[in-house]
């Protein structure tokens, strides 16, 4: 019997460094906090707004990402971008996440291109 | 647009979530919460209740406001099995110990000439000087380690150099047979006396010529207590010799016993005597000076046994 419990926090390990990853890449265009969450979802990966809001911070402090307020449709919104070095962060971090995807898809014998998951199949 | 009910709920809620933010990126943070709320509206004309199911999807302030925390463990992963393996050595080796084998009865001893002095309220008070000590010290231990994590004090190590630890399951105490089986027979005397002199009390009375000897009344209210003990270790002797390998806890309940017995002494030396009286005062006198000095001896060595038997409680015990 799985443990939920344990999926949830398994689950959670994994996505934590994939977030990173999808944020920076969603960054290469300007986006305000809640329209990049949008835009996440819609690429078919949630995010929490409390997860979300301080790992912006986070990835602002450590220079990755740039950002200012600016007005639009009447309200002071704060508008995120990648830097310079965010850029050559995030393409080392994608060599790395898709270098990974394929050893973990080699280790596992399981075609990534043709995924079509196993717990819903 | 919110009505004002809901827009008053919005404030109180960014004024809670900024309680509990730091001082400098507060404003800053409070606005981007406060336009992602707005976003979420969408301009709609919430109700206070689809409002407030809309904060308390967001979390409590608190929580929220924790999430933008730069978060430092107070003690890190690394130093961590230090810090357990110090508390461990300091809190359960030297301050419990000490403080049953040594301050206790030290304070009690200078507790007892008082008219009020009582054992019940003694024993409570140290409970709670205990505790004190106990708590106290791990708060050091706690700062000490803190400051060590703040320091960025890594150990230093090097397989070369790696200490032995010695094996790493205790080998066991081999106790003596005959040490259990004599325990085993005078315990069994002694139960027999106590029993005796309970039936009959005259029994603890000797007669020397004209001199007559016999237990002081502080005798007794410790008599059954003693009597209760000496047949505890009786039977658990009895166990060790009969079914040696079974008794795996056998050497907590032997400190128990003598921890029990330590105490009972303790309580009897402070009563400062007569523990005997005679109708002799010279005897009288000389008798309970020499049993004073005595029994004081027989305090120390006793707690000394249940020092090493403290000592030696994480090993088995083997009959050799």
């Amino acid at each position: 019997m799985v443990d939920p419990s344990n999926i949830q926090n398994l689950r959670l390990e994994l996505r934590r460094g994939c977030l990173v990853l999808a944020v920076l890449a969603q960054c290469r265009t300007e986006h305000y906090g809640y329209a990049l969450r949008k835009s996440l979802e819609e690429a078919g990966l949630e995010i929490d707004e409390n997860t979300l809001y301080p790992l912006l911070r986070r990835l602002e402090s450590q220079g990755l990402l740039l950002s200012s307020w600016r007005e639009e449709d009447k309200r002071n919104k704060r508008f995120y971008r990648l830097s310079v070095e965010g850029e050559a962060v995030l393409a080392i971090l994608l060599d790395e996440w898709m270098a990974m995807n394929g050893s973990v898809a080699r280790i596992a014998g399981v075609d990534a291109a043709n995924w079509k998951g196993t717990v819903n199949a | 647009m919110m009505n004002s009910k809901s827009e008053q709920m919005l404030e109180r809620y960014l004024d809670n979530v900024r309680f509990w933010l730091a001082a400098e990126p507060a404003d800053d943070i409070i606005a981007e919460i406060r336009e992602d709320l707005l976003s979420q509206i969408d301009g709609r004309n919430l109700s206070p209740e689809e409002l407030a199911d809309l904060l308390r999807k967001r979390g409590e302030p608190s929580f929220v406001a924790g999430q933008f925390g730069r978060h430092r463990p107070l003690i890190g992963s690394e130093l961590m099995p230090a810090y357990w393996r110090a508390l461990d050595m300091v809190l359960l080796r030297i301050v419990l110990p000490v403080h049953l084998l040594v301050a206790a009865p030290i304070q009690w001893l200078q507790q007892r000439s008082g008219p009020e002095a009582s054992f019940i309220g003694f024993g409570i008070g140290q409970i709670w000087n205990l505790l004190f000590a106990m708590v106290t010290t791990a708060g050091a231990i706690t700062v000490g380690f803190a400051f060590l994590e703040r320091a960025s004090f890594r150990i230093k190590w090097d397989p070369l150099k790696l200490g032995r630890l010695g094996p790493g399951k205790p080998a066991p105490l081999r106790v003596p047979k005959a040490s259990v089986v004599a325990d085993f027979v005078g315990g069994l005397v002694i139960s027999v006396v106590w029993i005796a002199v309970l039936r009959d009390p005259s029994l603890a009375s000797f007669q020397f010529g004209q001199v007559r000897i016999s237990l002081a009344p502080v005798w007794s209210g410790y008599i059954w207590p003693m009597l209760f003990l000496s047949l505890a270790g009786v039977v658990l002797n009895w166990f060790m010799i009969a079914w040696p390998m079974r008794l795996r806890n056998a050497p907590w309940l032997r400190i128990g016993i003598d921890t029990a017995n330590l105490i009972l002494m303790v309580a009897l030396v402070s009563h400062g005597g007569p523990w005997i009286e005679s109708n002799s005062a010279k005897v009288h006198e000389v008798v309970n000076q020499w049993l004073g000095v005595g029994l004081g001896i027989a305090v120390l060595v006793a707690g000394w046994e249940v020092f090493q038997r403290v000592r030696c409680n994480m090993r088995r015990v083997l009959l050799a």
